[in-house]
């Protein structure tokens, strides 16, 4: 046969190996069928490790979902705060959610966080106030200079930049300074902090004069005469500037905080021979 | 993807699968493997995509498969095919023009490139569209049409002589 060995032209050629392809087939050992069925029970573990980890993964999730909000809540509990601020001329008396109360002197500020109270009961202060406690009460007072643990009492603090004053009235508190200095005190005895931390210790006060200012009284026993004048100020909310340098003038005496302020200028002026002049409705000027 | 959704995909592209991985290794058994790892891989991923896009990705995870697991192995290729039961029915004269045809046409399969011998086998034997091949080998249109002519030229050439 002529077609036998010669093969031509392109399309003679194609036709030949269609013709073939249609008669010849891949020797595959297995056909679709059986491999399908082999596949099966690998596609089975393959599904339940699938359906394994999908769960897994699920409660993954939620676990973490659960983590954060539980972390946002205690997070509010524990930084929701409750601030109380008072403005020169005014004093406030709040109660804690323990029950005890606190005097605010003016010009002071008291912060504690309510929500978070009956696990750690801590009142952050700057300024003045005196707290009346229960004695199964165990909270804790923090100012700039120290630390003060109530075991249980009523007791003053005085905490601005000037000075850091503990009393304690009934009852016991532990004082702690910034530099972990420590003083436990009882009825009757103060102790001062000053800003490096060192803490000065005094027995046997009288310990009414320093809550004084909760009954409107001014109670001073040698007080430098500028601490005077700032607790007037504050008290009455104005302003006084000492113009006249004053030697060694440490103030004492007491008057009550409920005359007008013209007056408790007077009061104190007299034994210095000094003079005041009201320069504007809240401004006085000492010569 | 259900498994009868499955079932259906591997029906409709289990052989093609698997005949592009014969072209390019001319070995049957391996390319039984590399196709049904590659169902299985599929299943076991169970990618959310475009079901029009199922079969190209079949193809594209098919050929990752056979590089990265077994193009090492192939040694020597043989392009061996099995004559269908029925071709005996044939003349005599016919029968042995065929057998003598396909001896040649399976050597020169064995001779061609790799990029050659897929595409033509993928037009000739599968009855793919050169737009099909392109899609599934990732190559352009021109450049299926280029691989078929040169494979032809190579047949032509092999099988006259």
């Amino acid at each position: 046969m002529e077609q036998k060995n010669h093969i031509h032209n392109t399309e003679k050629l194609l036709t030949e190996l269609d013709k073939l392809h249609v008669s010849m087939e891949v020797p595959y050992e297995n056909g679709s069928d059986e491999i399908w069925e082999a596949m099966q029970q690998k596609m089975a573990t393959k599904e339940i490790r699938i359906r394994r980890i999908q769960p897994a993964r699920r409660r993954l999730w939620l676990t973490a979902a659960t983590v954060a909000i539980l972390m946002g809540m205690v997070t509010l509990l524990r930084f929701y705060p409750h601030t109380i601020r008072t403005a020169p001329g005014q004093m406030v008396t709040l109660t804690l959610p323990d029950g005890s109360t606190a005097a605010l002197n003016a010009q002071s500020r008291l912060t504690y966080y309510p929500l978070w109270w009956s696990i750690s009961p801590k009142v952050t202060l700057t300024g003045e106030a005196f707290f009346k406690g229960h004695h199964s009460q165990r909270f804790s007072v923090k100012s700039d200079r120290g630390t003060v643990v109530v075991l249980g009492t009523s007791f003053d603090i005085y905490a601005r930049s000037d000075n850091y004053r503990v009393v304690c009235f009934t009852g016991k508190v532990r004082v702690t300074s910034r530099t972990k200095n420590q003083i436990v005190l009882t009825p009757g005895e103060k102790a001062v902090v000053s800003p490096h931390g060192d803490i000065t210790f005094s027995k046997e006060i009288k310990t009414r004069d320093y809550n004084a200012w909760t009954n409107h009284q001014f109670v001073f026993t040698a007080v430098p005469l500028a601490s005077v004048l700032k607790e007037l100020a504050r008290r009455y909310n104005v302003e006084i500037d000492l113009k006249k340098p004053v030697q060694r003038a440490n103030y004492t005496g007491n008057f009550s905080a409920e005359i007008p302020v013209e007056q408790a200028l007077n009061i104190i002026c007299k034994p210095f021979g000094l003079t005041f002049v009201k320069t504007d409705l809240r401004h006085f000027v000492i010569q | 993807m259900t498994g009868v959704e499955f079932k259906q995909l591997f029906d409709t592209h289990f052989d093609a699968i698997r005949n592009y991985i014969w072209y390019r290794s001319g070995n049957p058994e391996l390319a039984s493997d590399v196709a049904q790892e590659t169902f299985l891989k599929l299943w076991e991923k169970r990618p959310y995509t475009d079901k029009t896009k199922l079969r190209g990705l079949l193809f594209k995870m098919a050929g990752d498969i056979f590089i990265s697991a077994y193009r090492k192995q192939t040694t020597e290729l043989k392009f061996r095919m099995n004559l269908k039961p029925g071709f005996e029915n044939r003349t005599p004269e016919e029968e042995l023009h065929y057998r003598e045809l396909k001896e040649k046409y399976e050597k020169t399969l064995s001779k061609m490139p790799e990029t050659q011998r897929l595409v033509f086998l993928m037009n000739r034997m599968d009855k793919m569209k050169y737009r099909e091949i392109a899609e599934a080998t990732g190559i352009g249109i021109k450049a299926v049409e280029k691989r078929m002519s040169q494979a032809l030229r190579l047949l032509k050439q092999e099988i006259q002589n």
